[in-house]
């Protein structure tokens, strides 16, 4: 019964969905980042030889990128070794900041920290506005009315003010609460998001019939309509993993982020203010991986609406 | 057309009933209070109670239960009734009347936001075109990049790269601020350029202008990007309709059919994406404001929170709130007159 | 003859319009503007307890005391000479003759005592309590208002046109000093007068006696003031000064060197290389006038231990850490008082603290934690003077304790709150903070922090210092004074309850062509004696 009602939705599809992505460059641009993002983040701590929090060293405090003893005396001057007289070009290849800590290792482990906020926040921004989304396009009444108006007023609210004051009223700066106020300003997105999805849904045929069967109303939600409704989520939450990132950045970047000494990029661009104008590696380097991040999760969710949702594009 | 203006302002007035409430519980939830703030270093216990008293933050907040007979002698309902009269209260401390702020804060973030979306269509717009009419092309790759990473900026680490390289490596163009010292504009509009030529001051108007690119350049940019996608999506969605195949087999030339048919209905998303835009750049642009020292109603909010300046955040965020919602039923009403197919029944 | 007599008048009024031409070049180079780190709260004098304010009304108002340029010592302002009776439970102030307000009213006796009256009288109907003000630093400096317990203040008096007492309810020498801060600057009365509730805010004007006069303040970006030409002291050398708000130490580092500010303060101590290795600016060292220090908590059970806090003491190395993130902008010692106060430092404790992580580590183990403890220690969100850059410090303490076996876990909250927690039940293990002194007394630093109950946040009560605090108070004299605070001293070293990381020198920057800035420890100069010559 099910398996018959559900079949128009998907067929075929694995052939078809690899088809369409490997047509679709964004989308393979978009993985390939994302895959290298991740694969950094999974092996960041094998990296040697540096701790990204505890390998402090006075004596390269904003060391410029090693490399750069190449072209540049002063670098050369400091990159070379006391004892053999060599030249440490890959010592420091990013530089290090105001404690002397490797910028490299500390950018890596960042893409930890990040990819954590991102898919944390977005899953739960997810799961928990698509439900309620769902509540309200089921039901409708005075569910929908309430949910309505509520998302309304979190809407009417700059962004930003709205995760800075949930930070601040929880009180606990740090990863888990960035993670939740970046999650909680999405939800009324995938709120409307799901309730749209499921107005449109409600009144395919194979959901009717499967109600004017007897299944009951939890049975119909979860087996037809959620199924149905997925394919618009996971294109916005792969664009929401980006705008997370983002907005995680920021709200390090205004101090209530991760909190020292987590290596996260916001952070460590907030920290960068003090010296940059003599450091400039402290700043460019956070920024370009939050760049890159974002650009990457950016293009695999454009990718992925080529492959699910072929109409849309163009 | 009237009943769905009244229905969509009742709507808005009740989302702004909704937003004073939770402000009001929202910032005095914020662990921390302006007595603290105030007092810095020399917040001991005793002195913060002393001037939590002072400042009548010991009132009950809605409901005032241990009085009967004056049940709405709390704060709430004080401010709520001021609200009524146009008086949005005082700054706490500074005592500066938060409305008077409003009116000099306002037109700052306005001439920011303007100077936002210009550049978005200024570099979007063609940009967009462009990719469309010459699709698969090496500029249909490039506008697609370049909004592709303009959608992905972190707008604060654009914000800090744009102030050091212009400001400070190069020195083409002021690393802060909205008006240079030598200068001074007695408003008009509020908007610091507009006045300069509006009363003939053109280096003053040269000199904001040249204050104003910067920090447009760093909140434009993620609109520069969107407009681009959108106005590239839309015309080639245009191009590959009916009509226009029609028009094209008529023997009209191309260029004709792309100016006079298809842009024009091809710009219609794109008016409501950057009305969006427009409205939530109008919330005010925390970061970028405070980045830039722009004297806005980001920067100045952002300011508030940390000093817990009550009246303020209230004050302010109400506000906001309201432009952001008016400027969104703007958007859908032009909507109606740009394409006459949509009803508001 | 005649022609004589012409050359005579001609020739000084060319060389005069010649001068004039040339400073015609520089007619904008006659503004001066300085980049300050924050927006102003209130040009209402002493109704502010901020730094921020201080310096832009230090340019509107005077004190009735003043200070000598860069130094802490008091010399005459609008009162001419002070004296106190015996006991110093009264003092007398002769104000300066012929001085008047901006607004042209003349300053008094009267004027003095309308403002101080406001200030410290609650019932005072020019005060505008009801609309908000709460004159806060008068609690703070002197113990309360009118009639309250413990108010110092008894009453403030009228002698004659150009003499004021105030009566006080107890012993105070430093009175003089206190009245000299640069929250009390004198008003015109009319100016309060006329603008009531609103003055000190943009919209009105505010009047006082000093150097610039008010012309305009823009929220949000600048206070602009102009010169005033009948200042009764040294005469300003700009027509302009322009006092801009930029919150952001790096951006106003970005100004300096676009030239868009001539001056500014309060820099990181890492931009001292960016400042000396541009030719165009030039670095200008703050005398160093506060403590940033870290707090052990007595409530928590470990920090109980005299030995582990003694430890901890031992393991910090605070010399290196001054020295890497001050560059040599600040010095770390054992005293609780800035070094211009040394003079009331004990001679039986030593200089500097003794960095030795080994006999650290054995005293931990002494005290029974060979196996290490695990503490928080919190750390300012914000930067102030004496911690511009609290978070890397703090990751530098933080590998020193772990290195003798102490984990510490770093923590910060918003800075309102921060205040608020570490006074609160059981309050923080660890905790950096600071203070900046306001008047060149050593009352003024042991007193916040070990006063009767500003204490609370590491719980340490001691009757013995209280007593001592009293009688620091009412001594007479440096020498009477030093014997007091030296006991002082010895107790809180011994106790090891507040631990002085730093004295630091807050960088300041100027362009080259600012000349005759002397930055003041209190950090209340007037700018009129800065000038621009050569200004472009």
């Amino acid at each position: 019964m099910t398996t018959v009602t559900a079949a128009p939705a998907r067929k075929k599809p694995e052939n078809i969905l690899w088809r369409r992505f490997r047509k679709s460059t964004p989308g393979k641009v978009g993985a390939i980042i994302v895959l290298v993002f991740v694969a950094l983040a999974l092996l960041a701590p094998l990296l040697q030889p540096y701790d990204p929090s505890t390998d402090i060293d006075y004596r390269y405090r904003l060391a410029p990128p090693s490399v750069s003893a190449f072209w540049d005396a002063g670098a050369k001057e400091k990159y070379t070794d006391a004892v053999s007289s060599k030249v440490l070009y890959f010592k420091h290849p990013f530089g290090t900041d105001n404690l002397g800590r490797d910028i490299a290792t500390r950018v890596l482990h960042g893409a930890r920290v990040s990819l954590q906020i991102g898919i944390f926040a977005t899953v739960l921004a997810l799961v928990s506005g698509s439900l309620l989304g769902i509540l309200a396009g089921f039901y409708g009444g005075w569910i929908d009315t309430a949910l309505g108006y509520v998302s309304d007023v979190m809407l009417a609210f700059p962004s930003i003010l709205l995760a800075i004051g949930i930070v601040s009223i929880s009180n606990r700066p740090g990863l888990t609460t960035a993670m939740i106020a970046v999650s909680v300003v999405q939800i009324p997105i995938y709120l409307r998001l799901a309730r749209s999805v499921v107005l449109s849904v409600r009144e395919r045929e194979f959901v009717q019939a499967a109600s004017a069967l007897g299944a009951g109303q939890g049975r119909t939600i979860f087996k037809h309509v959620l199924p149905n409704s997925l394919t618009p989520l996971i294109v916005q939450g792969a664009l929401s993993i980006a705008t997370a990132t983002i907005e995680a950045a920021a709200l390090g970047f205004i101090g209530l982020g991760a909190q020292p000494p987590t290596p996260e990029w916001g952070t460590m661009l907030a920290d960068s203010r003090e010296y940059y104008t003599q450091a400039p590696w402290t700043m460019i380097f956070p920024g370009l991986a939050i760049l890159m991040t974002v650009l990457g999760f950016n293009l695999f969710g454009d990718g992925l609406r080529d492959v699910l949702d072929p109409r849309s594009t163009q | 057309m009237a009943a769905y203006i009244f229905r969509r302002l009742l709507r808005t007035l009740l989302v702004m009933v909704g937003i004073s409430v939770v402000v009001f519980a929202f910032v005095r939830s914020i662990p921390g209070d302006p007595a603290v703030a105030m007092l810095g270093e020399r917040a001991t216990p005793e002195a913060s109670a002393r001037l939590r008293e002072q400042l009548g933050l010991n009132q009950p907040w809605f409901i005032n239960f241990k009085d009967p007979a004056h049940l709405f002698n709390a704060q709430y309902p004080k401010y709520v009734g001021a609200l009524l009269q146009g008086d949005l209260g005082n700054g706490i401390k500074s005592q500066i009347p938060v409305a008077s702020e409003l009116k000099n804060r306002f037109p700052a973030t306005v001439e920011l936001a303007l100077g936002a979306i210009i550049f978005a269509l200024l570099i979007g717009l063609p940009a967009g075109i462009i990719a469309a009419l010459r699709r698969n092309t090496v500029w249909d790759n490039l506008a697609t990049t370049v909004s592709l990473v303009g959608v992905s900026m972190p707008v604060f680490w654009l914000g800090l790269l744009l102030s050091w390289f212009f400001a400070v490596v190069l020195g083409w163009l002021p690393p802060s601020s909205r008006l240079g010292i030598g200068y001074t504009i007695v408003p008009i509009t509020g908007l610091d350029v507009l006045d300069g030529l509006l009363r003939g001051q053109f280096a003053a108007a040269w000199d904001a202008l040249r204050h104003l690119i910067l920090p447009s350049i760093a909140l434009g940019t993620i609109p520069m990007a969107i407009t681009a996608r959108i106005t590239r999506n839309s015309l080639l969605e245009v191009l590959g309709q009916d009509y226009v195949r029609t028009a094209r087999a008529k023997g009209l030339s191309p260029r004709s059919v792309t100016l006079k048919h298809a842009l024009r209905n091809a710009l219609l998303p794109v008016v409501t994406v950057v009305g969006l835009q427009m409205g939530a750049l109008l919330g005010g642009a925390v970061l970028t404001e405070t980045i830039f020292s722009w004297p806005g109603l980001g920067s100045w909010l952002y300011d508030a929170i940390s000093l817990r300046d009550y009246p303020v955040i209230q004050g302010g965020v109400i506000f906001a709130a309201l432009v952001v919602s008016l400027v969104n039923l703007l958007v859908d009403l032009s909507y109606a007159f740009l394409d006459p197919r949509i009803q508001y029944a | 003859m005649n022609r004589n007599k012409t050359n005579a008048v001609f020739k000084p009024l060319l060389l005069t319009a010649l001068l004039a031409a040339s400073a015609g070049l520089s007619a904008q180079a006659a503004t001066l503007v300085f980049g300050n780190n924050g927006e102003p709260v209130s040009l209402e004098s002493g109704n502010i307890t901020d730094g921020i304010s201080i310096l832009v009304q230090h340019q509107i108002y005077d004190t009735l005391v003043h200070f000598k340029d860069g130094t802490t010592t008091t010399i005459p302002g609008l009162a001419t000479s002070w004296k106190a009776n015996a006991d110093a439970t009264s003092w007398t102030f002769n104000l300066r003759k012929g001085v008047k307000f901006q607004d042209g009213t003349p300053f008094n006796a009267d004027a003095v005592v309308f403002n101080w009256q406001r200030f410290f009288d609650p019932k005072n109907q020019y005060g505008y309590r009801d609309q908000g003000r709460t004159y806060e630093i008068v609690g703070q400096l002197l113990g309360g208002f009118k009639g309250e317990k413990g108010a110092v203040i008894k009453d403030i008096v009228k002698v004659n046109d150009s003499t004021v007492r105030f009566d006080l309810n107890m012993p105070s020498s430093v009175l003089p000093d206190v009245v000299g801060a640069g929250y009390f600057g004198i008003a015109s009365p009319t100016a309060i007068r006329k603008d009531g509730a609103k003055y000190g805010t943009p919209n009105s004007t505010p009047v006082g006696t000093g150097p610039f006069s008010f012309v305009s303040w823009k929220t949000g970006d600048r206070v602009t003031l102009k010169a005033n030409t009948a200042y009764w002291g040294t005469k300003p050398k700009v027509d302009t000064l322009v006092i801009r708000s930029i919150k952001d130490a790096s951006q106003r580092l970005n100004e300096l060197k676009a030239g868009t500010i001539d001056f500014t303060a309060d820099l990181s101590p890492d931009s001292l290389k960016d400042v000396t290795g541009d030719k165009t600016l030039a670095a200008v060292r703050k005398p160093s006038f506060n403590v940033g220090f870290l707090s052990l908590n007595n409530n928590n059970q470990y920090l109980k231990n005299d030995k582990v806090r003694q430890a901890i003491s031992m393991a910090i190395n605070k010399k290196a850490i001054v020295d890497a993130f001050w560059n040599g902008l600040g010095v770390s010692s054992t005293s609780f008082l800035p070094p211009v106060l040394s003079w009331a430092n004990s001679k039986t404790v030593p200089a500097d603290y003794k960095y030795d992580p080994a006999a650290a580590k054995k005293m931990l183990t002494d005290a029974g934690y060979a196996n290490g403890i695990s503490l928080d220690l919190w750390y300012m969100p914000v930067s102030r003077p004496y911690f511009p850059n609290p978070k890397p410090i703090a990751e530098a303490m933080a590998a020193d304790l772990s290195a003798i076996g102490i984990k510490v876990n770093l923590k910060t909250e918003d800075w309102a709150k921060y205040l608020e927690d570490r006074n609160k039940e059981p309050g923080f293990d660890m905790y950096m903070i600071g203070w900046t002194g306001d008047y060149g007394d050593p009352d003024n630093f042991y007193a916040a922090y070990y006063g009767p109950n500003a204490a609370d946040d590491i719980n340490f009560k001691s009757p013995e210092l209280n007593t001592l605090l009293d009688q620091g108070r009412a001594a007479v004299g440096q020498a009477a004074k030093a014997k007091i605070y030296s006991q002082i001293q010895d107790i809180t070293y011994k106790a090891n309850y507040r631990l002085p990381i730093v004295h630091s020198q807050p960088l300041a920057a100027r362009r080259t062509y600012v000349q005759g800035w002397v930055p003041s420890p209190l950090g209340s100069e007037a700018f009129n004696k800065v000038s621009v010559i050569g200004k472009k």
